[in-house]
């Protein structure tokens, strides 16, 4: 698996991590995963992480695999609204977030070959 | 500039088939062709819009048919691919660089869910690769705005397929009551299977012509294809599939709406029957708002009031929608286009829309685009 060079900070399982994004340094527009460059200016991008707390926004359960998934179904998807201004859409940890939960993003292990980012609620930090 | 016309279209219904793509879209063109009254060999260009099948997938349909030496051009825009292949068909004939111009979009997906829509990698290994996620969450959106129900996503479904019953090319031509439809299978929570397009096969084709043509022909009843609106992702868009988004994010379909009706010189107001991109249930109801059909908020009012049913003000989706022809993904836009003519020369049977003189197809797809083309009598 190779998300946490692309999108997150690698790290311990279940530990906090932060997501890879940027910002631009003349529109402040986000982007997740992040850009070299601002798609709506074209200038070069800062990096900036993504740490929350955010807010799940959305959350439903995969109850079918797509192709190539790694992730065998069910599981939970859901949307975190971070602060920075922008909406992010990652696995959810276990025990499920609801709506309106505040989470963390986390090191998350949902299969044998596979680590990546999932949001956890706050309150179940370890 | 001249005005462009379309002459005449044809369909191979939208189903399951046990032939190949190839024979879809020999029958479509050959459907289309003697619609139009034209030859193969008076074909100036033809456009070609397929997402999932080989290379020189038009060659390999036309080859059926006719092997002229004129171009094929092969274009895929996900589910705007035939939306995009009239653009290119319509700016060749009202530029003046050709006289007719054929254009089909052939699809033969396979079962289950849409592969290779564009996903990152690291998306699909985490099984982030699902697109009825996405139109889950602009449902789930649209049920925390608190003026549509559950019911409405279901209502949708209902119109759609109350509206297939009568349309020989829907692959699914049976009602639908509400509950059948709350209680079908849970695909991606709010929207059940009902609620949701299949993917399958079929092929449409039409041709264009100059308005001039179509006179020396003695055409009798050509369609004007009045406008074309075709937009990609812009930098606040969210689509299929990215794994993220704006909290404030803009509509591509109102952009691609605004080009069309700007060019056709037309407002909401003046349009008399919608053909438009139900992939699901909730999409259909933000398609009212994006197209200018109602103001935000009011969507559910707008189903509720049937003015969106055969018979009501602006019949949407009469063909019975994507939810109930399944979505052929290179076909899809000429279908939408199929019916629309046959509204506006008055031959839609039992589905016709009372006077029908203006007609909106509207097609978004993955990647992102969206094509709003503008039909008249």
């Amino acid at each position: 698996m190779t998300a946490e060079t692309l999108v997150y900070k690698a790290g311990s399982i279940g530990q906090p991590t932060q997501l890879a994004a940027s910002r631009c340094p003349h529109c402040a527009r986000v982007q997740f995963p992040s850009t070299a460059s601002c798609p709506a200016c074209s200038l070069p991008s800062d990096d900036l992480w993504l740490a929350g707390p955010a807010k799940l926004v959305f959350a439903t359960k995969i109850l079918a695999e797509p192709p190539d998934s790694l992730v065998a179904a069910p599981y939970g998807v859901g949307v975190a609204e971070f602060p920075e201004g922008i909406r992010v859409i990652g696995l959810l940890d276990d025990p499920p977030p609801a709506v309106g939960d505040a989470v963390v993003p986390v090191v998350h292990q949902p299969a044998v070959n596979l680590v990546t980012f999932a949001f956890r609620r706050e309150a179940d930090q370890i | 500039m001249t005005g462009a016309v379309i002459a005449g279209v044809g369909i191979h219904p939208f189903g399951r088939f046990p032939v190949g793509y190839r024979e879809l879209g020999a029958i479509a063109v050959n459907d289309c062709l003697a619609d139009a009254g034209v030859a193969p060999q008076e074909i100036d260009i033809t456009f070609v819009a397929n997402v999932g099948a080989e290379m020189a997938k038009g060659h390999n349909v036309l080859d059926r048919i006719y092997r002229g030496g004129n171009p094929i051009i092969n274009v895929e825009a996900a589910c705007a691919s035939s939306g995009s292949a009239l653009f290119l068909a319509n700016n060749m004939v009202t530029s003046g660089a050709a006289d007719i111009v054929l254009c089909l979009g052939v699809e033969k997906a396979p079962r289950g869910f849409i592969a290779r829509s564009g996903y990152e990698q690291w998306q699909i290994e985490s099984g982030l690769g699902v697109n009825p996620l996405y139109f889950a969450i602009q449902a789930q959106e649209l049920l925390q705005g608190g003026e549509v129900l559950e019911t409405d996503l279901a209502d949708v479904a209902v119109k759609n397929h109350r509206h297939s019953v009568h349309n020989p090319n829907a692959m699914y031509r049976k009602e639908f009551t509400r509950e059948e439809v709350l209680g079908s299978k849970m695909v991606c929570a709010p929207l059940t299977l009902l609620m949701l397009c299949a993917p399958n096969e079929g092929a449409a084709a039409a041709i264009v012509m100059t308005e001039d043509m179509a006179r020396r022909r003695g055409i009798e009843s050509p369609i004007r294809l009045r406008s074309i609106g075709l937009v990609s992702r812009g930098p606040d868009d969210w689509f299929v599939p990215a794994a993220s988004y704006p909290i404030e994010r803009t509509s591509i379909t109102e952009r691609a709406a605004a080009i069309a009706y700007e060019r056709a010189g037309i407002g909401p107001e003046d349009i008399d029957v919608v053909e438009c991109q139900d992939t699901d249930a909730a999409s259909e109801l933000l398609a009212y708002r994006d197209l200018g059909l109602c103001k935000p908020g009011e969507e559910a009012r707008l189903l509720r009031s049937g003015d969106v049913t055969l018979g009501g003000r602006v019949p949407i989706n009469p063909s019975g929608g994507l939810l109930s022809k399944g979505e052929p993904l290179g076909a899809s836009g000429l279908g939408q286009i199929h019916e629309l003519v046959q509204q506006l020369r008055g031959r839609a049977g039992m589905r016709q829309v009372n006077e029908a003189s203006i007609g909106v197809s509207h097609v978004m797809g993955a990647g992102h685009n969206a094509c709003v083309a503008v039909l008249s009598r």
